[in-house]
C-alpha cells in the first residue's frame, strides 16, 4: 500500500513538474511555420540576398563596360597644335582637330609639305620600294627619302643629323601597290596628325587603328600635291577621318584569391565565475578564467573566395565578393567515462540562468587516454569593403583593404566546455548559424598586360560569438594569414 | 487576444491571430517536445512541424475540451511521428545506452526542479523515455501506446517499469525525491 502511494505520488510528481516545464523557441520556428502556412509571402531567403548582390554587380559591369568607339584619335586634351612658322620664324600654337584641313599659308615655305607627296610622287614616278613601318613608325636607314621638316626656319635643308629624332622617317624597299597606298594613307594619317595637332609619332598609341576608308582616292590626293620646291602652294586639304578606340582607365576589375592562415580563437567567459557560484561551486580553481584551465593549440585555416572591385576614384575602391572561410583550432582532452556533465545558460529574454545536462565522454586537459578535439568552422560570407592606394604607381602599388563580412555558417563542430571546466560536451544548438566578420591587410600589387598579381599579410576576425547569447562563453576564431590573388582588367 | 478570438483569427488564416495562438502555446509545447526529442534542434523541429498541423486542422478542432489539450494530442503524435520515422527506439541501443548512464553526483546541480525532472526524463534511452512520456505524464494507456508504436501490450507495460525505476534511481541521485522507506516483513527483516 505504501509502495502503491509512493508510485501515485511519483507519477504526479512527474506530471506536475512536466507541465510546469516551459522553453521558448527560436524565431525561425515561427518563419518556417508562417512561411509554409503563407507561402506566398515568404521570409527574405539567401538566395533572394545573393540574387540582390549579383545584380548589383552586374549592373555595374554592365555600365562601365566600354566599347565605345570615337573617330577622335587618342591624343591628350591638352596637345597643342603647332602652327606654321610666320614670316618671323616664329612659332604659333593652336589646337586643331585631326579632320581639320591641313590648311596652308604663304608662309609656310619654311617648313617642308608633308613627306607623303614626296613619296606618291616617287610612287608615281613608278619606283617600287617597300615600305616598313615599326611600332614606333620610325625605322632608321641610311637611305632616309624624306622627313615631315625638310627645312629649317631658315630655309637650309636639314641635315640627317640635324633632324628631329621624333620626326617620321621611313626606309624604303620593294612592296606592291596596296601595301604602299596603305602604308601611304597612314603617312598621310601619321602626318597630318603630327602637323596638325603637334604630335610627335611617340605620341601616338601603338594601339591607335589607322584604318582605310573604302572610298579613299590617294591618287586624287596625288594629283592635287604640287611639287614641295614651290613656295606657292595650293591649300592642302585632306580629310583623314581615323578610327580608333578609346580605352577608358578600367573601373571594374575581378579577381580571385587565396590565403592560407593560422587559425585560433579569443576565449572569455561572460559571468561564468557567477554561474559557478550559482551552481554552488566554491573551489577557488574552478573560479579561475576560463582560459588557465583549456589546452588549446591553433590549427591551419584557409580563406577562398572571389571579387569585384569597382573605383570610386583613382585610389579608393568599393569591393564586393563570395568567400568561404575555414577556421579551426585544437582541443586537448582525454577520454573518460560518460558522465554527466552540466551547462548552465541564460534564458535570452528573461536572463534567468537556467541548467541543461547532457552526457559527456572527454575530460579537460591531458590524461590517462589522451586525445584531441576539433573545433571547426565553415562560413560562406559576402564580403564588402574597401581598398585604398596608399602609394605606387600603375605597375606597383601598395594599398590597404577592410571589409565586413556576414557569413552563413555552413558546418561546424563545437566542443564546449561544461560550467564546471572539467568536461567538454557537443550542443549543436549552441552554436550560431549567422555571424559577422572583419577582414583588414594590406598587400602589394603588381599589374602585367592583362592582370594583376597581389600578395600581403591580412587578419580576419569573427565579431560575433561562435556561440548564442545564452552561453556565457565567448568564442571568437581570429586568423593570421597571407593572401594571394590574381585579378583581371575588364576593358 | 482571447482563446475565442484566436480561434477565430485563425479559422480565417489571419497571420496576428495564428502568431498570437503559436505564441501563447509554443512554450509549453516545446517543453513537451524536448522531453521526446533527442535534442533542442529536433524539439524545435517537432514543434514546427506540429504546429504547421495545428494551424491546417484548426478547422477540425470542435470546442469540445480546451484548445491546449487539443494543441498537446497533436504535437504529442507528431513528436511520436518523428521518431518513429527516424526509428529512435531501437531497444538494443536503448540498453547499452542504459548500462552506461553513469552518474556523477558532484556534477549534478539544478536550480529549478522541473527543468531537473525533465532533464532527469531525457537521459533516459529513447525507448523508455517515450513510454514513460506517454503513460505518466500525457495520460495514454498501455494499450493506447502499443498501437501508436505499433509494439505489444505487454512490451509497453514491461518498458515503464524499466523506465521507472531507472528514472527514481537518477531522481534520487540528484535528491529531487527521497529513497522510499524499505517494506517491512513480518520478521521486522527488510526484503
Amino acid at each position: 500500500m505504501e509502495k502503491k502511494f509512493y508510485t501515485n505520488d511519483f507519477e504526479h510528481l512527474l506530471k506536475e513538474n512536466a507541465d510546469q516545464f516551459k522553453m521558448f523557441p527560436s524565431k525561425k520556428v515561427w518563419h518556417g511555420i508562417y512561411n509554409d502556412i503563407h507561402p506566398g509571402t515568404r521570409w527574405p531567403s539567401i538566395a533572394m540576398s545573393l540574387l540582390f548582390v549579383f545584380t548589383l554587380v552586374l549592373i555595374g559591369h554592365l555600365n562601365t563596360q566600354q566599347g565605345q568607339h570615337s573617330y577622335l584619335p587618342n591624343v591628350p586634351k591638352n596637345v597643342e597644335s603647332k602652327k606654321p612658322l610666320d614670316k618671323n620664324g616664329n612659332k604659333e600654337t593652336t589646337a586643331k582637330s585631326v579632320n581639320s584641313s591641313i590648311e596652308k599659308d604663304a608662309t609656310l615655305n619654311a617648313i617642308a609639305i608633308p613627306s607623303h607627296s614626296l613619296l606618291i610622287k616617287e610612287q608615281l614616278k613608278g619606283r617600287s620600294n617597300q615600305v616598313s613601318i615599326r611600332e614606333n613608325f620610325v625605322e632608321a636607314s641610311n637611305d632616309i627619302i624624306y622627313s615631315s621638316k625638310e627645312k629649317n626656319p631658315d630655309g637650309r635643308a636639314l641635315s640627317n643629323s640635324e633632324r628631329n629624332n621624333e620626326d617620321l622617317i621611313v626606309n624604303r624597299s620593294s612592296a606592291d601597290l596596296q601595301n604602299i597606298n596603305t602604308l601611304i594613307f597612314d603617312e598621310l594619317n601619321i602626318t597630318a596628325i603630327e602637323y596638325t595637332t603637334g604630335l610627335t609619332t611617340d605620341n601616338i598609341s601603338p594601339s591607335t587603328i589607322f584604318s582605310k576608308p573604302a572610298d579613299y582616292n590617294y591618287e586624287s590626293i596625288a594629283n592635287n600635291i604640287t611639287d614641295i620646291s614651290n613656295p606657292g602652294l595650293k591649300e592642302n586639304k585632306i580629310n583623314v577621318p581615323t578610327r580608333t578606340k578609346i580605352h577608358k582607365n578600367p573601373k571594374i576589375t575581378w579577381g580571385y584569391y587565396l590565403a592560407p592562415s593560422f587559425s585560433y580563437r579569443t576565449y572569455s567567459n561572460k559571468g561564468n565565475d557567477a554561474d559557478q557560484i550559482y551552481l554552488g561551486y566554491i573551489n577557488n580553481s574552478n573560479s579561475a578564467g576560463v582560459n588557465r584551465p583549456v589546452t588549446h593549440r591553433p590549427t591551419a585555416g584557409l580563406e577562398v573566395g572571389t571579387a569585384m572591385k569597382y573605383s570610386l576614384t583613382k585610389k579608393l575602391k568599393f569591393t564586393a565578393g563570395f568567400q568561404a572561410n575555414y577556421s579551426s583550432y585544437t582541443i586537448q582532452a582525454n577520454n573518460i567515462h560518460p558522465i554527466i556533465a552540466t551547462l548552465i545558460l541564460h534564458d535570452e529574454k528573461t536572463a534567468m540562468p537556467y541548467a541543461i545536462s547532457a552526457i559527456s565522454y572527454f575530460g579537460n586537459g591531458p590524461g590517462t587516454i589522451p586525445v584531441n578535439l576539433y573545433n571547426y568552422s565553415v562560413q560562406l560570407s559576402v564580403p564588402v569593403g574597401f581598398e585604398y592606394q596608399l602609394a605606387g604607381n600603375d605597375r606597383i602599388q601598395f594599398s590597404a583593404a577592410a571589409s565586413f563580412q556576414p557569413s552563413l555558417v555552413l558546418a561546424n563542430q563545437a566542443y564546449i566546455l561544461s560550467t564546471d571546466k572539467r568536461n567538454y560536451l557537443t550542443q549543436s544548438t549552441l552554436s550560431r548559424h549567422w555571424n559577422m566578420s572583419t577582414n583588414v591587410g594590406t598587400y602589394i600589387s603588381f599589374a602585367s598586360n592583362k592582370f594583376k598579381w597581389q600578395i600581403g599579410p591580412q587578419v580576419h576576425y569573427q565579431l560575433l560569438s561562435a556561440y548564442a547569447n545564452k552561453y556565457s562563453v565567448r568564442e571568437h576564431f581570429i586568423d593570421y594569414g597571407i593572401r594571394v590573388g590574381v585579378s583581371k582588367l575588364i576593358r | 487576444m482571447t482563446e475565442e478570438v484566436m480561434l477565430h483569427g485563425c479559422l480565417n488564416n489571419i497571420a496576428s491571430a495564428q502568431e498570437a495562438l503559436y505564441g501563447r502555446f509554443s512554450p509549453r509545447m516545446l517543453g513537451v517536445c524536448y522531453r521526446f526529442a533527442r535534442n533542442r534542434e529536433d524539439a524545435e523541429d517537432m514543434l514546427q512541424e506540429g504546429f504547421i498541423k495545428v494551424f491546417s486542422q484548426i478547422h477540425q478542432f470542435r470546442n469540445q475540451g480546451a484548445l491546449e489539450g487539443w494543441i498537446r494530442r497533436i504535437v504529442v503524435h507528431t513528436c511520436i511521428n518523428v521518431l518513429k520515422k527516424n526509428k529512435k527506439f531501437a531497444d538494443s541501443v536503448d540498453l547499452i545506452h542504459a548500462n552506461s548512464i553513469h552518474l556523477n553526483e558532484n556534477n549534478i546541480h539544478s536550480i529549478l526542479q522541473a527543468k531537473q525532472v525533465v532533464e532527469s526524463i531525457r537521459l533516459l534511452p529513447m525507448g523508455y523515455r517515450t513510454v514513460l512520456n506517454l503513460y505518466a505524464i500525457e495520460g495514454f494507456s498501455h494499450k493506447e501506446i502499443a498501437a501508436i508504436l505499433d509494439i505489444e501490450e505487454s512490451t509497453s507495460r514491461s518498458q515503464y517499469t524499466r523506465a521507472k525505476a531507472m528514472l527514481e534511481d537518477i531522481l534520487i541521485k540528484k535528491k529531487i525525491i527521497n529513497k522510499p522507506r524499505e517494506h517491512m516483513g513480518l520478521t521486522g527483516l527488510t526484503k
